[in-house]
């Protein structure tokens, strides 16, 4: 039963990685630059 | 797609929204990036160091389930400091995210209590090379290993990663470099090693999740939590991608990834080592009772001569992992004193002109980790019935230090999203969307229990450390800082001509 357990969170782990993955990569991929700002904490110079 | 040229421009220019000249030697590419980070995580170091603690308290189980537990807590930890990393990319990183999303003091704050964590992790490593090399160097030149003989091999160990980071990012980058390749064909020869020259064959897999056993006098599952320190201590100083995010070409994007796959790597080898290392074990007790359980381990299933060519390479990887952290930590220093936050900041900001390294801030990184081993040294010199081991003492205050310092900044952005301050437009190109949100919770709540675990007995002298160094930031705050300390903020008064002719100055001094 441990076993089963241990692989299992262990899947889990590795899906959540890869999933966290794939979609910050399709965000880099997807990103404008023209849309963004960088954040300085205040209002840009 | 941007030439090299084209995007060191556009990095420089980046950086210099924030009031920052290029003073660093932007070298590094995404595959140094990641390696430093990787490099001091090191699953050579933490997970090997601290093997006899996971054991003692958790047993076998605490190898296939504490190890897998923390990882995934750890990846969610370092998504969220990706996204923070790619929105605001400066090498003060977790300071400068929470002195932007919040204000100058917290990120004083911030600062100081990553410059703790910093401490306890490059004396933990450095001790750890010591741990591992004396006993070896001990069998060559026949002499007795002690405390003593320990903290003599640390302070040399410490000694040559401060000149080998003064005299050069490029050295230290192709060490790192290798470092990463180093660890992952280590980890392999280890691997093959123990599937096919164990001397006494291979535990059935269950041994791997065996909960339940404890070599130590605590309940199970409080001890259970102890042992977690293992594998939390070896995931930690991945914010090296970021400290080192001015010497980075396209730093928004490689840094994040950087952050982020050196934990998710790490999980995978280091899940793979710790499978066949605890598989082979025969005599759990025996490990536990032992000086060093993984050296115990080791001896045991390869033999002698086998056993020790392992643990030389073993040593050699901490000994790269000790290295990158002082890169991470010096930078960071650097960052922090380019803005007041310390005292004689003006020194440890100063950048070599002929190596562009943060020389003085690189010697005081030095002299503060030895200084940390050495007053745990004459404490146990005083009161030898401490019962805390020095390596559990260092990691526990590194653990506290920087996950504390890595919560802040988490916190900060879901309370300036909540206030409107930090808007979607702000993220940078790494990024989570919607799921941002509820990676960032559950990062915290990971972090405030984690840092509870680490500090209950036996671990209560790195809280007593730990307390002790708030009560002194207390005092500097109030005594001086929170009037005088102007943040990253004041950086942004600095006009562009001011950063070109500081940007002019260094390249010259290069050309």
């Amino acid at each position: 039963m441990g076993v089963v357990i241990g692989f299992a969170l262990v899947l889990l782990t590795l899906a959540a990685g890869t999933a966290i993955g794939v979609r910050a990569n399709k965000n880099v991929r997807a990103f404008n630059d023209g849309e963004h700002e960088i954040f300085v904490g205040r209002d840009d110079k | 797609m941007k030439n090299k040229n084209q995007q060191l421009l556009e990095d420089r220019k980046q950086l210099n929204r924030y009031g920052y000249a290029q003073e660093l030697l932007r070298d590094m590419g995404g595959f140094s990036n990641f390696a430093i980070s990787f490099s001091i995580i090191s699953i050579l170091t933490g997970a090997v160091s601290l093997y006899g603690h996971g054991l003692l308290y958790g047993g076998p189980g605490m190898m296939g389930f504490g190890w897998t537990i923390v990882a995934f807590f750890v990846l969610l930890i370092a998504a969220s400091l990706s996204e923070l990393a790619s929105a605001i990319p400066t090498a003060g990183a977790l300071y400068h995210w929470a002195a932007a999303l919040k204000g100058t003091r917290i990120g004083w704050y911030t600062a100081w209590i990553n410059l703790i964590g910093q401490i306890g992790i490059v004396a933990g490593i450095d001790y750890s090379v010591a741990l591992f090399a004396d006993p070896l160097l001990a069998g060559i030149f026949d002499y007795s290993s002690t405390d003593t003989t320990t903290l003599i091999v640390f302070g040399a160990v410490l000694l040559l990663h401060g000149i080998l980071n003064h005299v050069g990012i490029k050295i230290v980058a192709k060490l790192n470099d290798f470092s990463a390749w180093y660890h992952m064909i280590v980890v392999a020869i280890l691997v093959v090693s123990l599937a096919f020259f164990t001397k006494n064959g291979l535990q059935p897999i269950d041994y791997l999740f065996k909960v339940g056993q404890t070599f130590s006098d605590k309940p199970y599952f409080l001890a259970f939590l102890i042992g977690l320190l293992q594998a939390q201590w070896t995931f930690t100083g991945y914010d090296a991608s970021a400290h080192t995010i001015e010497e980075t070409v396209h730093p928004r994007v490689r840094a994040p990834w950087g952050i982020f796959n050196s934990v998710a790597f790490s999980f995978v080898f280091g899940f793979i080592m710790l499978s066949f290392v605890t598989l082979s074990i025969h005599d759990a007790s025996g490990a536990v009772n032992s000086d060093n359980a993984f050296i115990y381990v080791i001896s045991q299933a390869l033999g002698g001569t086998f056993g020790k060519v392992v643990l030389w390479l073993v040593t050699f990887a901490m000994f790269f992992c000790g290295l990158s952290s002082i890169t991470s930590f010096s930078r960071m220093m650097y960052a922090f004193s380019r803005d007041n936050g310390m005292p004689l900041s003006r020194h440890w900001a100063e950048i070599s002109r002929k190596y562009r390294t943060p020389a003085k801030a690189i010697w005081l990184s030095v002299i503060l980790s030895f200084v940390l081993a050495l007053i745990d040294y004459i404490t146990k010199l005083i009161n030898p019935d401490v019962g805390y081991s020095t390596i559990a003492f260092l990691t526990a205050v590194s653990v506290v230090g920087l996950y504390v310092a890595y919560g802040i900044p988490i916190y900060l952005k879901l309370r300036a999203e909540s206030k409107g301050i930090f808007l979607p437009k702000h993220y940078g190109p790494w990024s989570l969307g919607k799921w941002s949100k509820p990676i960032n919770i559950i990062s915290l709540i990971w972090i405030v229990f984690i840092c509870i675990i680490m500090v209950i007995p036996p671990n209560q002298m790195a809280a007593y450390a730990l307390g002790g160094m708030f009560i002194l930031l207390l005092i500097m705050d109030f005594g001086y800082y929170k009037k005088n300390f102007k943040g990253p903020q004041a950086a942004l008064e600095k006009s562009i001509d001011e950063i070109r002719r500081l940007e002019d100055e260094f390249e010259g001094e290069n050309d």
